[in-house]
Parts: C-alpha cells; structure tokens; sequence
C-alpha cells in the first residue's frame, strides 16, 4: 500500500509541524514571550508558538514567515515586524534605489538589534549589462556590497547574494565567485548565495552539484505546484543542506491574473484569503527554510506571520485554492472534459486530474483517495495500464501523460 | 585660442540643433497623446534624443504592466501601486565602451510619478533642479517630469560622468517637456524642521494601514527630536469621516461622534500621535511624544491648508 505510507508519513510530518515539534531536525520553535513589546495587548501574540527551521548548512535558525522588505519604506513596519517575532529580513541593494536598505540600517540601528536579526541582501546587474569582464564584475560586486554594508550600517550580512541569476553562466560567472568569495573571507558576508526568477531548476540543480553556494532564494509558489523539475532539484537541494528561501510566494498580488473576474469581486481573490492560503501551500513544502512576502502595510503583516504559527488550511482556504477562478489562473486543470471524449478506453481523466491536484498541490491525500476511489474502475487507472499510447492533449497544455504517471505510481 | 572658439561654436551649433529638434517634436506630441493608454504617439516617435559623441543602439525595449516584472522583477509591485503604464529603455554606447543607459517610466499622473520618485531618492543627495526635480549620485542621475520618472545609469564615464549625465538629463527633460512642479500640496507642510527632500507621496494605504488612502509624509526635526507629518487628501469630507473612523476603531478609542476638529490617538503601531480633519484634508504629527508639540504643528498645518 504504497499510497497510504506517503498518506501517513506527509500527514503525520504536516502534524508535527503544526504543534511545532521538532521533527527530524527540520522544525524548532520559540516562544515570543522573550521579546521586547511596547503594548500590553501584543503580549498575547507573544506567547503564539512560532515554526522554526533550519537553514541549511549555515545553521541559522528563523521563523518560516520572514519579511521581504523590497517595497516597504516604513521603519515602523520592520520594527513592529521585529517585535512579533519576524527575525529575517531580505533586502537588494536595487530596491529603492538604495533606500531600503538605508531605511533598515536606521532601524535595526535604532532598535540595538543588529545581532539578533538576519539580513540577506543582493547585488544585481542589469541582464543586458552582464557582458563585461570577470574583473569589471568584481569590481562591481566588491564596491556595491561595501555601499550596502555602509546603508545597512553594519560591518557584515549575514547572506550576501547574486541577484537574479537565470542562467548557469552568470551562476558560475568567474568574477562573481571570486567577489563573493572574497567578502566572505573578509568578513564582510557569513554566507553567500544567489536569488533566481526563472530556469530555477537547472541553476539550483547545478549549484547543488557545485556546493558554491550556501544559500538560494528562488521564487517559488502555487504557480509551480506542478514543475517536478523544480520540486526535485529543490529536494536534491534541501538534501545537501543548501538552505532555501522562497520568493514570491503570493504571486497573484502582481495582478493581471484575474481579468475574467468581475472588480467587485477581485477583494476576494487578492485579499487575506489569498495571502495566507497561498503561503502556506509554500510553507507546507518541508524543504522551504523560510518565505519573505513582500508585505507593505500592517495588515498584510498580520495576515502572513500569523501562517508562521499555524500554517494548516482552515476550509475557507481550501474551498479558496479549489476556487474556479483560482484554478483558471494557475494553469490547473479547468475539468473541461475535452480530453476525456479524446480517451479511446473512457477514462476519466477529468477526475484524475483532481485526484493529482489534491494530491500534489495541496498534499491532501486523503481527499485525493476519497476522490480516487469514487471513480468507477472501468474508468480509472487500469484502464490507462493497458494502453501504451496516450494520445490525449490538453487543450490548454497540462501534460497529462506525465500525471497519469504519477498517479499510477501513487494508486496503481 | 582659435580651436577654442571654433569647439565652443560647434557645441553650441550642437545644442541649439538639439533645442530645435526638441521643439520640433514637443510640438507634436507628448502628453495628450498618452491619455490614449498604452504606448501612445510620443513613445512611438521616441524620447531618446540623438547625444552628440554617443550612439544609441539599435533596438529599444519595452515593457508594460504585465512585463515590468521581466525587468525588475519584484519591485514591479511598487512601481505598478504607483500606476505605473509603460517604459522604454535605450542603451547609448561611446566608441571607448563606455555606455549611459536611460530607462523611462511613465505613470499615469505627474503625482505618481513623483510619488514613486521620491520613495526612491536619498536624503543626502546632490540635487539639481532639472524637470520637477533630479538627484545626482554617479554613475546615476534620476529625475521626475511631467508624468515620465527617468533613471540614467552609466558605466565607464570616469571623472566626467557627473557633466554627462547632467546633458543627458537636461536634454531628455526637455524632450520629454510636462509640468516641472512639485505637487502642490507639499506647501502644506511647514518649514521650520522640515528635512529637504523627504517629502514623499504614498499611492495608497498611507502609514501602512489599508483603510487609509494615497497621501504625503515628511521628516522633521525639533530638538533633536526626529518625527513625521504626514497629509491625506480626500475627495470630500465622507472620504475622511471614513477613515477617521477606522483610524477610532484600530486605536480602540470609544469617541462616538466625530466631527472636525484636533485629535489625540493612541496608534498602535506609532504610539501617541496627533491628527487635524477639515473638510476633506486630514493632517496629522507622529512620533513626536510631546503633545504641546503636535498641537503646534497640526495647527500650523491647519493654517497653510487652503
């Protein structure tokens, strides 16, 4: 039954997590009540569990939720993200044209906190200006980190990383390796690593093999849930203790993804929901160390640390993720049905679809058993075990044969 | 002394064919023609001018709400709050490898584009009064005009970067042409203790909080005291009645009936602050213990607000 073993071990992983045990090393926890508050009625907040992990090799401990601060400009909101527990905060050099990180120095500064916070910050070249050579880029390299050490007004940070790396040149670019080699000799970073927006698999699964970097932040979200390149080089990754940070985790709050949906209705699905359903499908990914979202306003901020401490769907967030239009954004499968009239055995490969979705997206294999079972046999799997030649397509390009396949090997 | 003068003619003959070429194509474009949304006439024909010494290169990019992402990736989210509708960027390459790239961004109001410009730039800057304004820090020169934030990155100018890049600016701002003004309603913040510069306009969900609209902040200085003013304004006094209310209900205050007037708030994110509402203009003093203070300013505030 090699179905209800991955059942119960995800299911049974997934509930330690949740009452924040430690489980294999990966999840620690702490209590907030050490921290400083201003106000009285936070201390309630305080004394909330919050999830901790491990990242990677570099032995850092933070909390899942961690603050993206790139569009935020209000010190407030990283001083009041640092008194509820957020210990991680990830800036660039480009953000703000600087002023991010001069707005975080000022305030971990006034705050006295700098040992006790973790700062990732990043160096970036424009794409169409990588052509220079290895020594320009390490001048580049070296000059930007010493300014950003001096906005930051610190003497180090603690992960110094090459900004949106897309392709393995630019990852194992001579001149970036020896700049960030050598910051990390000099003190100056306690760890290095790269951020990456797009061909994450291969620069990830290269770097793995490398082990130059410590650290990779990669954009990782719902989006993604199907990409089993990227899932597998994430695992080989989170195996040979690379740590991993996930970007852009909430997606759909860059717009553009709902225009069949009516404006009145848009609050819906680019509000609180959709914040905390979306990160913590993220976070329910045991390799992810930590998320930054991007938050900007003290609601937001609410919203996604909240998911640090309890990062289990309630039902409106399930009937959120399985939401028609939610579906019709992601590239899931719309249950069109046009692939099953092109099935020459009848399958049901609507259903078999959804059974793969609650399955692999929302590891919810109970559901995805339930679902399964109620699919009569004539029309489910060992139909699709005698025939060698699928030849049905998505219409709107979901690879179905792929699926399939994993089904088979989960059910069949 | 004769090639002296002959260079010096030759610049200015450059120039003024430059100013004419401007004037030429101001007069048959910009502005109205991008209420037509997208990439509207005056994008077409290009706001890149010919730089004498320099060469464009052949191709330009562009980008647009959906493809912004592919150019900056995550901090599009703030550019595309700031109702951000298109850019162009132009690469200019001089024989020695040196290169100056222009990015123009365009917005859809001048105050967007300012707002997003001043989220950007530093407290302590070399700035220059080209278009609304510009800060200088090479190898970087960004301004604001019109509705267009332009961003001038060089590499490889050497000691006479800050000369080029200041042609480059006044040259692009000229071509771009647009109001030249800061907004208005920066009058309303007063002088005394004001940090030049940090006056910043927010495009939506002022203070962090999402029951409040776009508005403005500036730094201040008192004693040695750093603390914020900030000013929203609404479309009519309901629009703040609205919001004060909410700002009532998330400072748990139990004050029933509002009306206009001084108010003192027990903000949780700020601590003790201070607020002014008249008719459809709220303005208020944060970070600033001393209330006697606040009352000074938002009464100084109250006087400028027409």
């Amino acid at each position: 039954m090699k179905h209800d073993e991955r059942n119960h071990s995800r299911r049974a992983f997934l509930s330690k997590s949740i009452k924040g045990m430690v489980a294999g090393g990966i999840f620690g926890k702490f209590t907030g009540n050490a921290l400083s508050f201003n106000l009285e009625d936070k201390k309630a907040e305080a004394e909330k569990e919050i999830i901790c992990r491990t990242l990677g090799k570099t032995g850092i401990k933070i909390p899942v939720v961690s603050m993206g601060v790139m569009n935020a400009s209000l010190p407030e909101l990283v001083r009041r993200s640092y008194e509820i527990g957020i210990r991680h905060f990830d800036t660039a050099a480009v953000y703000m044209e600087g002023q991010n990180e001069e707005m975080l120095g000022y305030t971990f500064k006034g705050l006295g906190v700098r040992d006790k916070v973790i700062i990732g910050t990043k160096i970036f070249i424009p794409h169409e200006q990588r052509g220079m050579s290895p020594e320009k880029v390490k001048e580049i390299y070296l000059r930007v980190a010493n300014e950003s050490l001096k906005k930051l007004q610190t003497d180090y940070v603690d992960i110094l990383y090459s900004h949106s790396v897309n392709d393995l040149k630019w990852l194992n670019h001579p001149g970036i390796l020896e700049a960030l080699q050598l910051l990390k000799k000099q003190g100056k970073a306690r760890f290095i690593g790269f951020s990456t927006h797009s061909n994450m698999a291969d620069c990830i699964s290269d770097a793995t093999r490398s082990g130059l970097y410590d650290v990779i932040l990669t954009m990782f979200n719902y989006t993604l849930w199907d990409d089993q390149s990227l899932l597998n080089a994430l695992k080989n990754a989170h195996l040979k203790k690379i740590g991993l940070i996930a970007m852009k985790t909430q997606c759909p709050q860059y717009g553009g993804h709902w225009k069949d949906v009516p404006s009145s209705k848009l609050p819906y699905y680019e509000g609180k929901m959709m914040h905390a359903a979306v990160l913590k499908w993220v976070l329910r990914h045991p390799f992810i160390t930590t998320a930054v979202p991007g938050y900007t306003t003290f609601q937001q901020m609410e919203t996604d640390f909240a998911v640090a401490c309890d990062p289990e769907y309630t039902e409106e967030e399930k009937k959120f993720l399985n939401d028609k239009n939610m579906n019709l954004s992601l590239g899931y499968c719309r249950q069109c049905g046009e692939c099953a009239k092109q099935c020459k055995n009848s399958v049901d490969i609507p259903t078999l679809m959804r059974v793969h979705m609650y399955a692999e997206c929302y590891n919810n294999f109970y559901h995805a058993r339930q679902t399964f079972d109620d699919i009569p046999s004539n029309q489910s799997l060992n139909s699709c075990a005698s025939c060698n030649q699928c030849s049905v397509h998505c219409t709107h390009g979901i690879n179905i044969v792929n699926r399939i396949k994993e089904l088979q090997a989960i059910y069949g | 002394m004769k090639t002296k003068i002959s260079t010096s003619l030759i610049v200015f003959l450059q120039c003024t064919l430059i100013l004419y070429g401007v004037i030429l194509e101001e007069s048959a474009s910009a502005g109205e023609q991008d209420k037509l949304g997208g990439l509207g006439f005056s994008d077409r024909i290009g706001l890149f001018p010919e730089i004498p010494g320099w060469k464009k290169t052949d191709t330009m990019d562009t980008y647009d709400r959906r493809s912004l992402y592919d150019h900056i990736d995550g901090a599009a989210k703030l550019f595309l709050s700031y109702d951000f509708e298109a850019l162009q960027l132009v690469e200019y390459q001089r024989d020695d490898s040196a290169s100056v790239v222009v990015e123009i961004y365009r917005f859809q109001t001048p105050l967007h584009a300012f707002g997003i410009y001043s989220q950007e730039r530093p407290l302590k800057g070399k700035y220059l009064k080209i278009g609304v304004q510009a800060y200088l820090e090479a190898p970087i020169l960004n301004f604001v005009v019109g509705n267009r934030y332009v961003k001038i990155n060089s590499f490889g100018l050497g000691k006479d970067a800050d000369r080029i890049l200041h042609t480059f600016a006044l040259t692009i701002a000229v071509k771009i042409g647009g109001t030249t003004s800061l907004p208005a309603a920066l009058a309303y913040f007063p002088l005394n203790g004001k940090k030049p510069n940090s006056e910043k306009f927010f495009a939506k969900d002022l203070l962090g909080y999402e029951f409040l609209c776009s508005g403005y902040t500036a730094d201040y200085v008192d004693d040695n005291r750093e603390f914020q003013l900030f000013l929203i304004e609404g479309t009519h006094s309901d629009d703040c009645l609205e919001m004060l209310k909410r700002y009532l209900q998330l400072a748990k205050s139990g004050q029933k009936i509002i009306k206009e007037g001084q108010y003192d708030i027990k903000d949780p994110n700020y601590g003790e602050m201070s607020l002014f509402w008249k008719g459809k203009t709220i303005c208020g003093v944060l970070n600033l213990a001393d209330r006697d203070k606040r009352m000074k300013y938002t009464i100084q505030m109250e006087g400028l607000i027409k």
